[in-house]
């Protein structure tokens, strides 16, 4: 590792191309999603004029998706009269411009940038918690030996640049007696696991324990996972489901009916995981069932919550507005009762 | 053609074609046989487009020739170039150079190395002589054609080449500093001559008054394929006065290179 | 060429102080309309900001716009003249060796075509956070112009002053000093043009791919992740200034690098 060969102009075409095919890690924007209904066929009657819906997913499909994806596969939209696209966008950080805009009817976000964004005046709405939990974490190589944050004093730390994750990662640092100022923070954008895995950076702030936690345990480099609700965080929603606020008044017929479908998605998932597995795979052949599986396995438990599927809870959203502020990630923070709803719920 | 003083240029049955761009080719040269002595001054002339720019490119070294022999001061057939101080129609100069710069370039390459005090003496006599030294420092794109030439001109004189290959060097010039040009020329040549340093002068013109006035041989050209018409002797002894030009035997003269040429 | 003559436009003269007037007006126009149409609700607001709230945002992060356009302008000089010293080495070695760099100039078109967001994360892992990876991104991006400029301007010498200097037995360095580079100028300096403002793109994005969180390609893409779309403009409206302020700087070296074209034009 220490003698790396110098960059000649072969190897980097190379090498790039190797990477570009190995990482796999750029979301590609696929043309939706089709997928054969898997399970028992089913009695399909004349529907009604299908109502055209865009879904601005997050990522490439994976785990959380997975009540999305089992609700197109199993035909709920469609009985609901809805004929969804699911697409994964080239660019994940527009996701609450273009659905306040109207290009997107619903996406999948986070809970900080809504925060953010109401603050700013863009209308946009948490619908539903899909994640109850955070997967976010800091994450460090098991050889390099930093097992708490607290050994984290002069590390370089990667991060992809979300301004929520500096604010987490300086909490954590603080809680845990480190000056944040001795850390170098670098940007290096969604390739946080190649980047780990090279030692070019000693930690990482804003992987998913369940993505990059599980890949790089496959792929040979185990993980040490801190998370961020031990170290004072507040327990918080990672995905959210959002849409525009003239949406609701508009159509609050079409985003009931929209979640009506997820939901039993959702529970067709609970009962039918290996199922789901397979649907997932069909969505984005090119992660690895294995992989699937143990992920799905990691997230399902944190996708339930006891009030009832995707609900929300007003304290998560006080308390995360608190800490924002705290953090100085918000200047006028903004209603806590206008950024979420659980009434289209069913 | 005296045996015993030695030869500057010998050329025998020389030719050379070019293609046109399809697929023939065109005899630019045919045949072509001439010697020029050490220390003579021979002017060639012919119909525009008859190759005299190609001769002299292949005197140069900077052509090659297709068929015959060509050797300049009696070396083996092979590297012609460095011999000899050619200004081509155009002047040739670098657009990014003073004329002072442009006058010195000819030396600089062929020594290899930064002139000497003697040497910018000998430039700034010549920048006199031709009325350069109030321009000497301006870029060529700011000269007019005639000071273009001049400095063209002082180039070649201060290469150290012993054979000077000159095409049309003072067309653009008027005809009092042509006389000027012609008076330098000519004590130069003189004075290499004493020197034991013979210098050769081969030079292209339009005008039969001036050859006939400079040169001790003309070499009458024909149209492509060129060919040498008739060589001209040119009796009259160096150094030559302007007022040679009004003398009878100068007038007959003019009249039989007319009629060659013709 | 020819010096710039005094326009004559259906009887109406062109004096200097209409023509310099042009661009301002003109300027003004394009930020009244676009005053207008936030203004008036034809661009949503929360998408494009008014030019009022866009300057008062530069004032509220004048410190960290200082700060960032200050690191953004190192890049972006230092990454020029890296970019244009190193492609006219490589331009003058492939125009002294043709035969034995043939190859090696259609890789280099290869080269220049691959997308920076494949290329710049595995900078990052050869090379590791901080400057040079960036610098590296800058090279790649924007070397093409003066490596291809100069490599035709120093083919393309004129024939007659080539005769010249193969009557003189010029060797090739000489040649290459005096003759054929002098004559690739002015061909190196369009290409270097070009290349400028791709150094300026490639500052840009390789400091929002990779980087130390800093300058104003990061600020931009931070701006954007608060929502803040009054400094996404203030960061653009700076990059735009840097640009116009470098490429004018350019073209005063660029004729001063050339004394004989001034000249020629007086």
């Amino acid at each position: 590792m220490n003698t790396m060969p110098k960059p000649h102009w072969v190897t980097l075409l190379v090498g790039t191309c190797c990477l570009i095919q190995g990482c796999g890690s750029k979301p590609s924007a696929s043309s939706g999603v089709t997928s054969q209904p898997v399970g028992q066929p089913r009695q399909v009657t004349s529907p009604p004029q299908l109502r055209d819906v865009r879904v601005r997913l997050d990522w490439t499909p994976w785990a959380p998706h997975a009540a999305l994806f089992a609700a197109e596969d199993q035909g709920y939209f469609r009985d609901e009269g809805l004929r969804v696209k699911l697409y994964v966008p080239p660019d994940p950080e527009a996701t609450i411009q273009l659905v306040a805009a109207g290009q997107d009817d619903f996406g999948i976000s986070y809970m900080t940038d809504v925060i953010m964004a109401r603050e700013q005046g863009v209308k946009v709405v948490s619908l539903a918690a899909i994640v109850q939990h955070p997967l976010n974490c800091i994450m460090t190589l098991k050889s390099s030996g930093i097992d708490t944050p607290g050994k984290l004093k002069g590390a370089t730390i990667g991060t992809t640049g979300e301004p929520s994750d500096q604010a987490f990662l300086n909490w954590v640092l603080e809680n845990n007696g480190v000056n944040p100022h001795t850390v170098r923070l670098v940007n290096i954008g969604f390739n946080l696991a190649p980047a780990l895995k090279s030692r070019k950076v000693d930690a990482i702030i804003g992987a998913y324990w369940p993505w990059e936690g599980i890949k790089l345990q496959e792929e040979g480099s185990p993980v040490n996972i801190m998370r961020l609700q031990d170290s004072g965080v507040p327990d918080y929603y990672e995905l959210v489901l959002i849409s525009r606020s003239d949406l609701l008044t508009k159509d609050p017929s079409l985003v009931q009916a929209f979640l009506r479908a997820l939901v039993k998605g959702q529970q067709f998932v609970d009962k039918n995981p290996e199922q789901a597995v397979q649907i997932l795979k069909r969505a984005d052949p090119d992660l690895s069932e294995a992989f699937l599986r143990s992920s799905l396995q990691a997230i399902l438990p944190l996708m339930r919550t006891d009030s009832g599927d995707f609900r929300q809870d007003s304290k998560a959203w006080s308390d995360m507005v608190m800490f924002m502020q705290k953090a100085d990630l918000l200047k006028n923070p903004p209603d806590v009762s206008t950024a979420f709803t659980n009434h289209y719920l069913p | 053609m005296d045996s015993t003083v030695p030869s500057a240029v010998t050329v025998k049955h020389l030719s050379k074609s070019f293609s046109d761009g399809l697929a023939s080719r065109v005899c630019v040269l045919e045949d072509i046989s001439f010697s020029i002595k050490r220390g003579e001054i021979v002017g060639v002339i012919g119909p525009s487009g008859c190759g005299k720019s190609t001769l002299l490119r292949i005197i140069c070294g900077v052509l090659s020739s297709d068929s015959g022999e060509i050797s300049v001061l009696d070396r083996p057939e092979g590297n012609r170039k460095g011999y000899a101080a050619y200004v081509p129609q155009g002047t040739a100069l670098l657009d990014w150079q003073t004329l002072w710069n442009n006058a010195l370039l000819g030396w600089r390459i062929a020594r290899g190395r930064a002139e000497d005090a003697k040497l910018r003496q000998r430039a700034q006599a010549l920048f006199d002589r031709f009325g350069l030294t109030k321009i000497a420092h301006r870029y060529p794109n700011h000269c007019s054609g005639g000071e273009r030439q001049r400095a063209a001109l002082i180039r070649a004189l201060l290469t150290p080449a012993p054979i000077l290959v000159l095409d049309e060097p003072v067309a653009a010039i008027d005809h009092i500093t042509r006389a000027q040009i012609y008076e330098t020329l000519f004590a130069i040549v003189e004075d290499k001559g004493q020197a034991g340093r013979e210098l050769t002068v081969v030079i292209v013109s339009h005008d039969p008054e001036e050859l006939l006035f400079l040169c001790d041989r003309i070499l009458v050209i024909s149209q492509r394929p060129a060919t040498i018409i008739k060589t001209l002797d040119v009796p009259f002894s160096r150094p030559r006065d302007s007022n040679l030009k009004f003398t009878s035997a100068f007038v007959d003269f003019k009249k039989t290179l007319w009629g060659l040429i013709s | 060429m020819g010096a710039y003559i005094v326009k004559r436009s259906r009887g109406v003269q062109f004096t200097p102080l209409l023509t310099t007037a042009q661009p301002i007006v003109i300027c003004a126009l394009l930020v009244g309309a676009w005053d207008g149409m936030v203004r008036w609700g034809i661009w949503d607001s929360t998408i494009v900001p008014s030019p009022l709230r866009t300057i008062d945002a530069a004032w509220e992060f004048h410190t960290t716009l200082i700060h960032d356009f200050g690191i953004t302008l190192i890049e972006v000089v230092s990454g020029f003249a890296i970019t244009v010293c190193l492609s006219i080495f490589l331009a003058v070695i492939i125009h002294l060796y043709p035969r034995r760099t043939s190859g090696t100039y259609s890789l280099l078109v290869i080269l220049q075509a691959v997308p920076l967001w494949a290329v710049a994360p595995v900078l990052f892992y050869w090379i590791g956070p901080g400057l040079a990876a960036r610098l590296v991104v800058i090279v790649l991006v924007a070397f093409f112009p003066v490596i291809a400029n100069t490599v035709e301007g120093l083919r393309r010498t004129d024939s007659e002053l080539f005769d010249l200097f193969e009557s003189m037995n010029a060797t090739a360095r000489q040649r290459l000093m005096i003759l054929e580079f002098p004559s690739a100028l002015n061909m190196v300096c369009v290409g270097s043009k070009i290349t400028l403002t791709m150094c300026l793109i490639g500052a840009v994005l390789s400091e929002m791919l990779i980087g130390d969180m800093v300058g104003l390609g990061y600020r931009i893409r931070e701006a954007n992740a608060h929502f803040r779309i009054d400094l996404v403009f203030a960061s653009i409206a700076s990059l735009s200034l840097m640009m116009i302020s470098l490429y004018s700087l350019l073209g005063v070296i660029v004729r001063k690098l050339q004394p004989w074209i001034v000249a020629k034009e007086k």
